[in-house]
């Protein structure tokens, strides 16, 4: 037995766009180490608010880690400041939390997504030690290669505005393109709508379950 | 805000990150022995870059591109790699972006925080001299930092090299990051004193730009800012794409 | 080399949830223990069990009982159920691998709540966790898996469920080298726990007899 490596790879494709005044946020929801499937419907969506939505690959371990840590960061954040936590304000303890771990990074890629002060979607992009920026679109995980490309395509330079429907369709299908391509990515889709002033909206569908 | 770094049991905090950070294992490498997965590579973002900056009868001039890199992978085109630090301090990213990012947001709050105590600015020595002790305190732990502080106080304009060895260099041309040998070129060539501003944003777009060219690791637009006694100011940023072929690139569609 | 326990499998059925184990700990290729149950009956509705070292998972269970006991002596009538057992030994796990000191075993936990609703949850010695309908650690992975999702519906009754068992085993027995053909059943519902004394999975090895190749 060589030494033991505390990391791995649970696979998993996830993906976020922004439009004018919305954002939807994508997940597949297959658990896989190696070439085994563990199971077919653990959720990489972490909704905070109705308006903060992450979404996390990589390690599930980690992630769920992850998780605990920083609703443990922003309960403090609540108290110590007595209101809830905004968007640009968890964008920037997300990349604390994760830079605290600096020399024993969590193994997760992280996007997050919501909506901002002034009512506008942002995504932001993040790598395992908490280097982040703001964007329109981005992709993490198993399939990111494959999903950026497809989202680069469709949107960078795009002309015209981006609408909602046009949106969702874009982040389902990448993600039916990348289970095409992509081992670690299947079973079920699920996704976020987010809009300014509105609930959340959950949607599920169908991916390849081979 | 976490009291301290999380250290791996017993593991050198340099062998371990050199292992999860850049051993490029696959992630479809079969599970030895069935149990363990091979450590993951592809955690951290950034370590090919070009910035410069250089001092002139102006002030000083600070150009970067925008390219972030994770191993073969062009993780985004658009970084802000100049980080605004106080009105009249800047400091440049090349490295590991996390640890550019941290340790300057980290510099920029002691430097805030030093400035509402003594009441006085703090000089870009003083707060160039900051970073460097906080990036000495963990030399050899396997952070990747290669910074320019660029900033105005009494005593004029500065510009100082700072980087994860500690080490601390002031002078008044720099370039640093994997194309900082082709901007250089251009840079040692072109560089007077007397620069006029127009020359020398040209300038500083110019060097980025032939290092964009035959450094696969930057790339994306160029940023362009002007450090003077009034405190910084950004110029437009250009599309490497534009600078190449003198028009905007089109949709894909 | 330590000595180490292999598969299990698990299901849910209507009703409750139910287990198999074999009751042998290897020693590397040798069948040094025989007789060992690697189903444990945690409180009044729990069900733990392993694929693994079993050192590590005594310690664990060691760690278990600390818990559990300072629970009792809180003496507030609070009992963790198998959802919050399973949450615990998650962070437990998570821990020591964090540690760099990991506890090298696969676990499986079931319990049935006073209302009726059944649990299952799988852990890795990573700490990855998960609920779910059907699971299996060790060989069985392969071999039972595939089986039970063709076979397995939420509406199956507690009988079809042991056939269904019965049947996983038994590919177990013929193809897994390291599994014993002395079976462990265990299942959980709303009235309790329960386990099999160990019983013999009848193989009919008489086709695998030496015969001359024409």
């Amino acid at each position: 037995m060589g030494e033991f490596s505390p990391y791995v790879d649970n696979g998993g494709t996830t993906l976020a766009i922004a439009g004018p005044d919305f954002v939807v946020i994508a997940g597949d929801t297959r658990l896989s180490t190696g070439y085994s499937i563990l199971s077919r419907d653990v959720s990489k969506l972490f909704k905070y608010s109705d308006s903060i939505v992450m979404a996390s690959s990589g390690m599930q371990a980690d992630i769920a880690e992850l998780r605990k840590q920083l609703l443990f960061t922003i309960e403090e954040y609540r108290v110590d400041n007595e209101r809830d936590i905004e968007l640009d304000a968890f964008y920037r303890l997300l990349a604390t939390v994760l830079y605290g771990k600096r020399f024993f990074p969590y193994y997760s890629f992280n996007i997050l997504a919501g909506i901002s002060k002034e009512g506008k979607g942002v995504v932001y992009s993040y790598d395992a030690i908490g280097s982040a920026d703001a964007r329109t679109y981005g992709a993490a995980g198993s399939g990111q290669e494959l999903v950026i490309s497809i989202l680069d395509a469709a949107l960078k330079r795009k002309p015209d505005p981006l609408s909602i429907d046009e949106a969702i369709e874009l982040g389902k299908s990448a993600l039916k393109q990348a289970t095409e391509r992509e081992i670690h990515t299947g079973d079920s889709g699920e996704m976020y709508i987010i809009r300014a002033g509105r609930p959340a909206e959950y949607i599920t569908f169908k991916l390849r379950k081979d | 805000m976490f009291k301290s770094f999380v250290l791996p049991g017993k593991e050198h905090p340099v062998k371990f990150d050199e292992e999860i950070a850049y051993t490029e294992t696959s992630k479809d490498t079969p599970p030895v022995d069935g149990l363990v997965q091979p450590a993951p590579g592809r955690l951290h973002r950034l370590h090919g870059t070009t910035t410069l900056g250089f001092v002139f009868q102006h002030g000083v001039l600070i150009a970067v591109d925008s390219r972030s890199t994770m191993g073969q992978y062009i993780s985004s085109q658009t970084v802000k790699k100049v980080i605004e630090i106080t009105p009249r301090l800047l400091g440049t990213m090349a490295g590991g972006a996390a640890d550019c990012d941290y340790w300057e947001r980290r510099l920029a709050r002691r430097v805030r925080l030093r400035e509402l105590e003594s009441k006085e600015e703090v000089t870009v020595a003083a707060a160039s001299r900051m970073l460097a002790n906080m990036l000495y305190y963990y030399k050899g732990m396997g952070l990747s930092v290669g910074t320019m502080v660029a900033g105005f106080d009494a005593s004029g304009p500065h510009l100082y090299y700072v980087d994860n060895d500690g080490v601390r260099y002031h002078n008044d041309r720099f370039s640093v990051g994997s194309g900082s040998t082709y901007a250089y070129a251009i840079l040692d060539q072109e560089y007077r004193y007397d620069l006029s501003v127009e020359e020398a944003v040209t300038l500083g777009r110019r060097a980025i730009y032939h290092a964009t060219h035959r450094d696969a690791m930057s790339g994306g637009f160029i940023n362009v800012y002007l450090m003077t006694e009034d405190g910084w100011q950004r110029y437009p940023t250009k599309d490497c794409y534009v600078e190449h072929y003198g028009e905007e690139e089109p949709f894909l569609e | 080399m330590t000595l180490s326990g292999g598969s299990i499998i698990a299901i849910k059925y209507k009703g409750g949830v139910m287990m198999t184990a074999d009751t042998l700990l290897s020693f590397g290729r040798m069948a040094r223990y025989r007789g060992f149950s690697r189903i444990r009956s945690f409180g009044d509705n729990t069900l733990i069990s392993f694929t693994g070292d079993h050192a590590d998972f005594t310690t664990l269970m060691e760690e278990m009982e600390k818990e559990i006991e300072h629970d009792v002596q809180q003496d507030d009538g609070v009992v963790l159920n198998a959802s919050e057992i399973h949450t615990l030994l998650t962070r437990i796990l998570y821990h020591h691998r964090s540690d760099m000191k990991p506890k090298w075993t696969y676990l499986i936990v079931a319990g049935s709540d006073k209302d009726g609703k059944s649990f299952l949850g799988y852990i890795d010695l990573y700490g990855t966790h998960f609920e779910c309908d059907y699971t299996a650690t060790g060989y069985a992975e392969d071999l039972a898996l595939p089986m039970i999702r063709r076979e397995w519906n939420p509406e199956i009754t507690e009988d079809q469920a042991a056939a269904l068992l019965q049947k996983c085993v038994k590919v177990c027995v013929a193809r897994d080298c390291k599994q014993s053909s002395d079976i462990q059943f265990a299942k959980v519902s709303e009235t309790g726990t329960s386990l099999s004394r160990p019983v013999k999975i009848d193989c009919d090895w008489s086709v695998a007899s030496y015969k001359e190749i024409e």
